[in-house]
């Protein structure tokens, strides 16, 4: 039950009897009147068991853009329904005004789209509808909840898209140039083509240049079916808010658009989510495949305070391929994790696979390095540059252990890390 | 499985439906049922109400029709014809009595207040009303000068609960006996000899001075009287038709001109000592109906709440993904470091990144000894080698200013340094 503004415009009007007869009585026959009309109204307006209701979530989208859900009331009783309905979502969903009034006859349902700008990645659910029911005269309205199932999938946003065509166009470049050339394995013979100045002399085929009359020299293309792990580390350290999201959104748009180039260049590529468990593996991935189906496993994982298994972890790698890989962590540089935990494991890695830690460093550790005018200001920044010190100490002593590293800030991650995956690419090290 | 199908719709559909008992275990199950009994319920408190018409019981008021209550008389001269008419304002009480009307008040239980009294009995006094006064006891003496109270008067033993005349007037003689049991009561005269006064009902106490339950006197020069009713049972209903009361009721009222029953009630009286006239107590101020209206603002404000009170369904409820803030930790060692007084410390730290950003900005290997870092880039940036030697690595923070000014230095000699 629920009383509508009409009804406090009629409580309000009783206001002129009363002052027109000053009594007792009429105050009591007055209240007993308007609890008789809202009673009365109450039984007049039509119920809502006999409504229907469905939801038709719209299409999957990635983050900053739109979609739609559609609710479809049906009415299966003998009455036209006037109602006030709230399609409620839940808040981060971005419902646009899920607030509205329909009439809904029997046999013809009436359809809503509510607009939906979700403000972050996930499954987001839909909260339950809210109906009120009035009669014509609409004093008092019949009230009731429903629970209709419904969930809009937003995936990650992907802004790091953009740079793909670029380093994929870079990978085919490397495709046909000597330089790529290598000594002993790993190396694959592509075709012949005529010598040009500046190619490297010791990649002329002087055989071919014998039978062609012509200088022709070898190339190369770089290797193709190698195997790359992603593991995209969903601890506590990743729900870390840094600049405009958490460590784990920018770990998820490096780790999409290395699976990304690597697939697009030919390699099998193998993505592991885990923190003290696994939480998503997905893989492998070839040439055709799409990354729509890794977007949609990951989607619904957020970061837990959780400390990362690494024993877990490394031996889920170990079980992904007995072939040589590259292994990339996306975690966080953090000395004490990093050295108790993931150190020890390293060798049995290294010795088998080509290791590289991709972390996000904080925008904000270089402002607080920078400014050094107050006194708290000078300790921020002592506090600050320590933090920044110990990050280059652990790049360095990795780099020591045969361990490549990317350090950059979220938005710099993905470019980065991809670089380094085409630099290792070109220089055959895969 | 067609047949199956058919079978469940037409299950579900039924014209017959469930049987009485079912369907009346339903209706009592179902809300509209009670709510159609708060609605009768509400209807019968409403008629009873109404038709009780929540009277006023007070003694010998006008609606009363209680053993003590007054409307008896009120109907049964109205029948007879007369012009009555009745009043809770002291307005339009005194516009009878300035238009030298008969004017009958209850003036028991201090009902009127003493200026109230010296305002009517004076404008009485000049327009020649005929006040009727019902048990005014010690007021009488505010009313008039010719009358005196007495509730003690010695009697001989009690005095029988039935009274005679013991007058020669007319009216009473008429009536014939009335009760008054109780003992004093009377009406005494301030003078042995009244003119044109009449005393009756009076117990014979060997008093020299007229007296009596009943007692009328010349009002005024403008030739209105003043009567004195000296009992409330004479005019209650309960006791009306007893012995000669309606006759005696009837006779002091029952003249030609109009008649008015005034009721005195509280709240539109003068007090002693307010100048204004105005009553006591500060609702005096506002009419009634704006008194009401107020009190009638409550219901309002609760429908109000009840309306923009209640939500259109419960909140949405979501868990959300936990979020860090990033930067805690250093924070965190940075309040450290000042509560603990680090200087040595938090500038060891600034001087170590400093110089690791100069090496590598001057291409010196990574383990090249600072003395040399400093050297080269003093000479580099054209800076005072031994400031920058102090700066870059011996002076000492004394305190914080010292720290600040050693850390914006080391800011000051990292800018001068040009890459190579």
């Amino acid at each position: 039950m629920a009383l509508t503004w009409r009804f406090l415009v009629l409580t309000a009007i009783a206001a002129v009897p009363i002052a027109l007869r000053p009594e007792g009585t009429t105050f009591l026959v007055l209240l007993g009147v308007l609890a008789i009309i809202g009673l009365l109204d109450w039984l007049a307006a039509p119920g809502i068991r006999a409504l229907g209701f469905q939801r038709t979530p719209g299409p999957r989208i990635r983050l900053g853009e739109d979609t739609h859900a559609v609710l479809t009331v049906t009415n299966s009783g003998r009455r036209a329904r006037r109602l006030l309905v709230r399609d409620a979502w839940a808040p981060t969903a971005g419902a646009q005004d899920n607030r509205f009034r329909a009439t809904v006859r029997p046999g013809s349902p009436y359809e809503r789209t509510t607009v939906l700008r979700p403000t972050r990645r996930g499954m987001l659910r839909a909260d339950r509808i809210t109906v009120r029911s009035t009669s014509w005269v609409g004093l008092v309205a019949r009230q009731r909840s429903v629970e209709v199932p419904a969930a809009i999938t937003v995936l990650p946003p992907f802004h790091s898209r953009r740079h793909l065509p670029s380093k994929l166009r870079r990978l085919r470049e490397l495709e046909g140039r000597t330089a790529v050339m290598l000594k002993g394995a790993g190396t694959e013979f592509d075709s012949l083509r005529e010598y040009v100045r500046g190619d490297d002399v010791r990649s002329i085929d002087w055989r071919a240049t014998a039978r062609a009359q012509e200088v022709m020299v070898r190339t190369y293309r770089p290797e193709r079916d190698r195997r790359v792990i992603i593991v995209l580390d969903s601890s506590r350290l990743s729900a870390r808010y840094v600049g405009t999201g958490t460590a784990f959104d920018a770990a998820i748009e490096s780790g999409l658009l290395l699976a990304g180039l690597a697939a697009g260049a030919g390699d099998r590529v193998d993505v592991l989510v885990a923190d003290a468990r696994v939480r998503a593996r997905v893989g492998p991935l070839g040439r055709m495949a799409s990354l729509d189906h890794l977007m949609h496993r990951i989607t619904p994982i957020t970061p837990e305070l959780l400390e990362a298994d690494w024993e877990t972890i490394v031996s889920a790698v170990m079980g992904v391929t007995s072939h040589r890989a590259l292994v990339v962590f996306v975690t966080a540089l953090d000395p004490a994790t990093i050295a108790e935990d993931l150190l020890p494991a390293l060798p049995v890695l290294t010795r088998r696979h080509m290791v590289a830690i991709a972390s996000v460093a904080d925008p904000a550790l270089q402002d607080m390095a920078s400014a050094r005018f107050t006194t708290e200001q000078v300790y921020t920044a002592a506090a600050a540059e320590r933090e920044l010190l110990e990050s280059r100490s652990l790049i360095h002593a990795l780099s020591g252990l045969g361990v490549h590293s990317v350090h950059e800030s979220p938005d710099d991650l993905p470019p980065a890390l991809a670089d380094l995956y085409i630099m290792l690419k070109s220089s055959g090290r895969l | 499985m067609s047949a199956q199908t058919d079978v469940a719709i037409r299950g579900t559909r039924s014209a017959t439906g469930p049987g009485v008992l079912a369907r009346a275990g339903g209706l009592a199950r179902s809300s509209a049922l009670w709510v159609v009994a708060a609605i009768v319920v509400l209807i019968a408190a409403i008629v009873t109400v109404l038709v009780q018409g929540g009277e006023n019981t007070s003694p010998l008021h006008y609606e009363s029709t209680e053993d003590s209550g007054g409307r008896a008389f009120v109907e049964v001269l109205r029948d007879h014809g007369r012009d009555l008419t009745t009043t809770e304002s002291l307005g339009e009480a005194g516009a009878a009595v300035d238009a030298g009307e008969t004017v009958a008040i209850y003036a028991a239980d201090w009902t009127l207040s003493d200026p109230a009294i010296e305002d009517l009995s004076a404008r009485a006094a000049a327009s020649g009303a005929r006040i009727v006064l019902i048990a005014p006891e010690q007021q009488v003496e505010v009313w008039t000068d010719a009358l005196l109270y007495d509730y003690l008067s010695e009697g001989a033993g009690a005095p029988p609960s039935r009274r005679a005349p013991n007058c020669e007037a007319d009216i009473a003689n008429t009536a014939g006996n009335v009760r008054h049991e109780d003992t004093g009561d009377e009406y005494f005269s301030t003078s042995s000899e009244p003119a044109d006064s009449t005393f009756c009902y009076g117990a014979d106490s060997g008093d020299v001075v007229p007296h009596g339950v009943y007692a009328q006197v010349p009002h005024g020069d403008a030739g209105g009287t003043l009567t004195v009713m000296g009992s409330t049972q004479w005019f209650a209903n309960g006791t009306l038709a007893q012995e000669g009361h309606m006759s005696l009721v009837a006779g002091v009222l029952g003249t030609d001109e109009p008649l008015t029953y005034y009721y005195p009630v509280q709240s539109d009286q003068p007090v002693e000592g307010d100048e204004g006239g105005a009553g006591g107590s500060p609702t005096w101020l506002f009419p009634r109906w704006a008194v009401a209206a107020l009190l009638w603002s409550l219901p309002v404000v609760l429908v109000a709440l009840l309306v923009y009170g209640r939500r259109l369904g419960p909140l949405a409820i979501e868990p959300l993904p936990v979020i860090v803030p990033a930067a805690e930790t250093v924070r965190g060692r940075s309040a450290l470091l000042q509560r603990s007084q680090a200087r040595a410390e938090a500038l060891a730290d600034l001087r170590t990144a400093a110089l690791v950003r100069i090496g590598r900005r001057l291409a010196l290997p990574p383990d090249a000894p600072a003395a040399e870092v400093v050297a080269r880039a003093a000479a580099q940036s054209g800076l005072d080698p031994a400031w920058a030697e102090a700066v870059l690595l011996t002076d000492q923070p004394h305190d914080d200013e010292t720290l600040i000014r050693i850390s914006i230095d080391i800011t000051t000699i990292e800018s001068e340094v040009d890459p190579l």
